[in-house]
């Protein structure tokens, strides 16, 4: 029972961590309409510049600062020099294609500067308490990381649905060319939410980095997979959606590696995402493809 | 208050206006009616600031906004309410009331007027925390006038308010653009609805093919008058 107890605690865990990297990838397709397929290549790419400061003595917490206005700035510049023309020219596929080209070009930067091996970061960058309950001893970061994830996404969803600039983005994501009849900067609200949706990721990696002290170029993918997985098992446009997914996703893969075997974990997560697609293919909340809190 | 002179505007290579001369008087309700694809929508967006003429100017106010930005013209004075509503339909109906007054720093003042537009509108108002899509056609052109005036405009632009409404609601919803017009915004209407076009408007404007086909007071004219402009598409008449 301990150990069932410790694993729903890590699946949590790393289910806020997935929630992070989902909430930010369902924003931007909701604004643009386009699958971000850079957006865990270049979460992954702020990450490797953290590792740089990091191993050269600049304190965690200010390489996760400057990550998370590097991934920022990123986004901004893809958005407005790659997405943003193509879509405009109505031409999303090409943008969709644009978007494979920029995640790779991103995975080769990432690989010709770091390589394909693992960066482990030093060790006791962040605090890593524990808290004795009976025999054994449980480590505190999931904990920790599942508060502050949680704590991200409520703040961004109380954004969303109660202050002026919330209603702007959603006023964006479902009528863009009538929001600017409103007097929204569109082009501005747009870019925001890709800025946002980068340091939401940022952090999201900060976390998992936190618990696992390492960082890999192939990491890219698997971000923009799960968050993928997780928009459309949670339903496109949906915020609760998307995290009730992640935290579904993160303690079924903890489940199943406990129980079953690690090798299975991401069978039953694709069986899953079929399974949903078949049964309820707008998702546990989704009903059609504009921006709700 | 509105001047615009020698407007060209098309999409790619295809004119859809060209050499258009208009103007409106403050405080006026003008109307441009025309058949489909007269141009009347696109010289709307072309007010509006949504689309970019290929030549001439237009003026507001004296100044000149011939290739400003929507959001520069919203700060303007200038609200477009466009064809078929377009209300935003997963906001609820008192959010997208304030989400018309984006601009406007006076935020307490807007939700004040926003709470009594709905009050005096009880069709939407009871329903003011429900999603905007549920409301019918024509409560949603309520929201829709609702939403531009929010943002205090002087110049209010409206794109085929009646299209698609059953005739006891096109009624109401000029009732609502009459009652507009006593506050002394200036109105640009268009129509291809004559009838309900001609009891409130000042002026008149007959537009076919992209051009002015005829001009005139509003009361000198009856729509079948306009509907045979519609069709003559005579560039020489002046009803």
């Amino acid at each position: 029972m301990d150990l069932f107890f410790q694993q729903l605690l890590n699946g949590l865990a790393v289910g806020s961590i997935y929630a992070l990297w989902a909430v930010g990838y369902g924003i931007v397709y909701q604004v643009l309409g386009l699958m971000h397929f850079a957006h865990g290549d270049t979460i992954v790419f702020s990450g490797l510049v953290a590792y740089a400061l990091v191993t050269n003595g600049v304190p965690f917490v200010m390489a996760v600062a400057v990550a998370c206005l590097v991934g920022a700035g990123v986004a901004i510049l893809i958005e407005r020099f790659a997405y943003s023309p193509l879509v405009a020219r109505k031409q999303v596929f090409l943008a969709f294609v644009a978007a494979l080209a920029i995640a790779y070009i991103f995975r080769n930067i990432g690989t010709a500067v770091w390589g394909v091996e693992t960066q482990v970061f030093p060790a006791g960058i962040l605090p890593d308490p524990t808290v004795q309950v009976g025999e054994i001893s449980l480590r505190l970061f999931p904990l920790i990381s599942l508060a502050i994830a949680i704590g991200i996404v409520a703040v961004f969803q109380l954004y969303l649905n109660r202050s002026a600039g919330g209603r702007a983005v959603r006023a964006v994501a479902q009528d863009r060319e009538v929001a600017g009849l409103m007097g929204i900067r569109t082009g501005m609200v747009v870019a925001m939410m890709y800025a946002l949706s980068a340091m939401i990721g940022v952090i999201g990696l900060a976390l998992y980095v936190g618990n696992t002290r390492t960082l890999t170029v192939g990491l890219g993918f698997i971000i923009t997979l799960k968050a993928f997985v997780i928009v459309v098992i949670g339903g496109m446009g949906s915020i609760r959606g998307t995290v009730a997914a992640a935290m579904a996703v993160g303690v079924l893969e903890a489940m199943v590696a406990t129980y079953i075997s690690a090798r299975v974990v991401d069978l039953v997560v694709f069986m899953l995402l079929i399974g949903m697609l078949l049964i309820r293919p707008q998702g546990l909340a989704g009903r059609a493809v504009t921006l709700r809190a | 208050m509105i001047e615009v002179s020698g407007l060209k505007v098309g999409y790619g290579s295809t004119v859809v206006i060209r050499d258009l001369d208009f103007s409106a008087k403050e405080g006026s309700v003008s109307a441009v009616l025309g058949p489909n694809g007269a141009g009347k929508t696109t010289l709307l967006k072309t007010v509006a600031g949504q689309l970019k003429p290929m030549a001439g100017r237009i003026e507001i106010l004296g100044e000149n906004v011939t290739r400003a930005s929507s959001p520069s013209m919203v700060r303007a004075g200038v609200s477009l309410v466009p064809e078929g509503r377009r209300v935003f339909p997963d906001l609820t109906v008192l959010e997208n009331l304030l989400v018309g007054g984006h601009r406007r720093r006076d935020r307490a003042a807007l939700r004040s007027e926003a709470e009594r537009f709905l009050d005096r509108w009880e069709v939407i108002g009871r329903r003011r925390d429900g999603a905007a899509g549920n409301l019918s056609g024509g409560e949603q052109q309520v929201l829709a006038l609702g939403r531009a005036l929010m943002g205090a405009p002087r110049i209010l632009l409206l794109d085929e308010p009646s299209l698609g409404l059953a005739p006891v609601l096109i009624d109401q919803i000029y009732g609502l653009i009459a009652d507009i017009a006593e506050t002394g915004i200036t109105i640009l209407l268009v129509e291809q609805n004559p009838a309900q076009a001609l009891k409130i408007a000042d002026d008149v404007s007959v537009l076919v093919g992209g051009q002015i086909a005829g001009k005139s007071r509003a009361k000198d004219i009856t729509p079948d008058d306009v509907v045979s402009l519609f069709f003559q598409g005579d560039l020489s008449a002046e009803a």
